[in-house]
């Protein structure tokens, strides 16, 4: 998967930059190296770092966020409220992600299942 | 760092002001004396004092007459997006309080009249990115301005009279950390405090201080590493992402010349360290200064002392709760400051352990804190895999970051529980090395009941020093916003499903109660304009812990908005 022009664009400054002036020595600075072009996206920690605050239980429960486990909203509904969010509801990701990765995070949605047992 | 000046700040916002007279009042200076003393009238600062009591003396309206008690006038500011959060400040029969977005009222106090408003130009595609976003807890007043932060990391300040722009200061690169300023900044001795948001959001977390005459920032403390000494309690260099943060205000204690102020919780939120916390895991270590009370020189920003709440907190149990309620009781000088989790600790004046009790019910995350050390036993580490036993409180915790409330006539504080719990799957996540437009949470949770119950909340009346409890009045599902207790002998709160009530300080009778029309979860004060005593109180439902409400509970929050609210101000008829 590529990423597109804005991960690009957004991942170097965002990860490499200096951190916020401060009185303690630099240390060896430490970065992110940015996602291979083709290094997929890990929705799952996506979801256990961000999402799942609002769409509880990893997006099996409604929360904050509705439910996303079995969502009656097609796949377009889900990627443009993934992108652009909704005011006051949902951050907007669209220039945290790509559109293939909006995807990915959409074909993982579609594939929750229940806890088992 | 760059400081604007006036002229030039003016082109990106809309000032509007209205040729009223100010006030029946005569405007005075508020400065620092001013706020220590806290007059009859007014209220001054986000916690009504330095005090922290939130409490006013006004007894006009008292359990004789409180039935009488009915709305003077309301204000609406418009595009209250998740809600109103603020706390109201008086000075002088002019009322000021802010919505989201930081847009900023000055309103004569006796007929809601507006004087001027101010409406700053935010990045709204930055806000559009953030979580804990666009609402805003308050102003802070003195030297003749009114003092608002951003979510996009600016300090503004406004003239008091005429709304108009006197600097604005950018504080915070909020494109690069994605967080920016939702806590009512503090005024004292001409300077002006402000913390950031931080907590799950990847960073250090700075407190700064900015000279109130001219917004050219004095100082900054890191509440994430600030110090050498802190930077070897985190592992692996997590301190870079650390969190922390101090997004609501503190207090000032004027005979120590000490800004104190609670800090929030280390990123990520949840841990799979296990008990091993001070070497494995996603931040090895006890993680200085977050889930801390710090004490800061007001002119330096220098650490002069502090406590650790909860040293390496894997529970999201913080200590940014803005409140430092100063006492005094038998000769002894005391901080009380509430936990997240609900434990309530009590200091002394260098935020040394004097007393640690409890307002939950339910609470598990540890078995105890001990009382004269504060240290915590038998604590829940966990590792990474479902939790089996649910961790109580829920995150949004044993107490709100809303204010309670000590009355000194009575010597009572009234304080909410919340009595909730939650389930947990911590996951093992990749380290998040350098600030992002992420989240650091480290877990899928869902709201739980307590074992065996309901959750549900309670106000207490309690001693503030020992937590003997006195009465208790419970509600069915926690109230979120501050709690008001007068000299009339009456405690107000404002609770979730959109009712006032007024209740005996002394029994915890109910003794009236008002329908706002939709939640509370922010502010409550009180004040006299021309010798008549005014209840204020901001209604609007919203934001993180309140948007659990809907799918929680159901009723009244299934249509309750998330983008409405109102100042409701009341009198007696």
């Amino acid at each position: 998967m590529r990423l597109s022009w804005k991960i690009i664009a957004l991942l170097p400054p965002i990860l490499v930059a200096p951190l916020m002036v401060s009185s303690i020595p630099a240390r060896a600075q430490q970065p992110a190296a940015p996602a291979a072009d083709n290094e997929p996206l890990d929705v799952g920690q996506l979801f256990a770092t961000t999402c799942g605050w609002c769409h509880s239980d990893g997006g099996r429960a409604a929360g904050k966020g509705p439910q996303l486990m079995d969502s009656q909203r097609d796949d377009d509904f889900m990627h443009n409220r993934i992108k652009n969010g909704k005011e006051g509801a949902m951050p907007a990701f669209g220039t945290t992600f790509s559109d293939a990765q909006i995807d990915d995070i959409v074909k993982y949605i579609r594939a929750l299942k229940p806890h088992q047992g | 760092m760059k400081t604007k000046m006036s002229c030039l700040a003016l082109p990106v916002a809309v000032a509007i002001a209205v040729t009223l007279t100010a006030s029946a009042a005569v405007a005075q200076t508020v400065d620092t004396a001013r706020i220590d003393s806290a007059g009859q009238n007014d209220w001054l600062t986000y916690h009504g004092s330095y005090k922290s009591y939130h409490y006013s003396p006004l007894a006009q309206i008292n359990p004789s007459n409180v039935a009488n008690l009915g709305v003077a006038w309301i204000h609406i500011p418009g595009r209250s997006t998740r809600g109103l959060q603020s706390m109201p400040l008086v000075a002088d029969g002019v009322l000021y309080y802010t919505g989201s977005y930081s847009r900023t009222f000055a309103l004569n106090g006796a007929t809601g009249e507006v004087i001027w408003s101010y409406f700053p130009e935010l990045d709204e595609a930055l806000v559009a990115r953030q979580t804990h976003s666009p609402y805003n807890r308050g102003a802070a007043i003195g030297e003749g301005k009114v003092y608002v932060g951003t979510m996009d990391g600016r300090l503004i300040a406004l003239d008091m009279k005429t709304g108009k722009v006197a600097w604005d200061t950018k504080l915070i690169d909020s494109q690069k950390l994605t967080v920016g300023f939702t806590g009512a900044p503090l005024y004292a001795k001409g300077t002006i405090v402000i913390g950031a948001q931080g907590g799950e959001w990847p960073g250090r977390g700075p407190i700064f201080g900015v000279d109130a005459a001219t917004g050219k920032k004095k100082w900054e403390f890191l509440t994430v590493a600030g110090t050498d000494d802190a930077v070897k309690t985190w592992g692996n260099d997590s301190w870079r992402t650390g969190g922390g943060g101090g997004w609501m205000p503190g207090t000032y204690d004027s005979e120590t010349n000490t800004v104190l102020w609670g800090t929030a919780n280390p990123a990520p939120l949840y841990d799979w360290s296990g008990a091993d916390y001070k070497t494995q895991g996603a931040r090895p270590g006890d993680n200085l200064y977050t889930s801390s009370v710090i004490g800061l020189d007001m002119d330096t920003g220098k650490l002069k002392f502090y406590h650790q709440e909860l040293p390496h907190d894997a529970w999201d149990f913080d200590s940014a709760v803005g409140e430092f309620v100063m006492l005094d009781r038998d000769g002894q000088k005391y901080v009380v400051h509430p936990n997240k989790s609900g434990y309530i600790f009590v200091y002394d004046r260098n935020l040394g352990v004097k007393n640690v009790w409890r307002i939950t019910q339910n609470s598990n995350f540890v078995k105890d804190i001990n009382p004269k050390t504060g240290e915590l036993v038998g604590r829940r580490d966990f590792s990474a895999g479902k939790v089996s036993e649910p961790l109580c409180p829920h995150i949004s915790g044993g107490v709100s970051w809303n204010s309670g409330s000590y009355n000194p006539k009575t010597g009572l504080y009234y304080k909410l529980g919340q009595e909730w719990c939650m389930t947990l799957e911590v996951q093992k996540t990749t380290p998040i090395v350098a600030p992002q437009a992420q989240l650091n949470i480290g877990a899928d949770f869902k709201i739980a009941p307590p074992p065996g119950g309901e959750i549900y909340g309670h106000l207490d009346a309690r001693d503030p020093i020992t937590g003997a409890k006195k009465w208790e009045v419970r509600f069915p599902e926690p109230p979120l916003g501050s709690v008001l207790s007068t000299g009339g002998n009456l405690v107000f709160v404002p609770d979730s499903r959109g009712t006032v009530h007024a209740y005996d300080a002394d029994t915890g009778t109910e003794l009236w109660n008002h329908g706002d029309g939709t939640g509370h979860q922010g502010g409550i004060i009180s004040y006299a304009v021309n010798g008549k005593q005014y209840i204020a109180v901001v209604a609007g439902f919203g934001g993180m812990a309140s948007d659990d409400y809907a799918p929680t509970f159901g009723g009244v929050y299934k249509s309750m908005p998330r983008d409405d609210g109102a100042l409701v101000v009341y009198s007696l008829k």
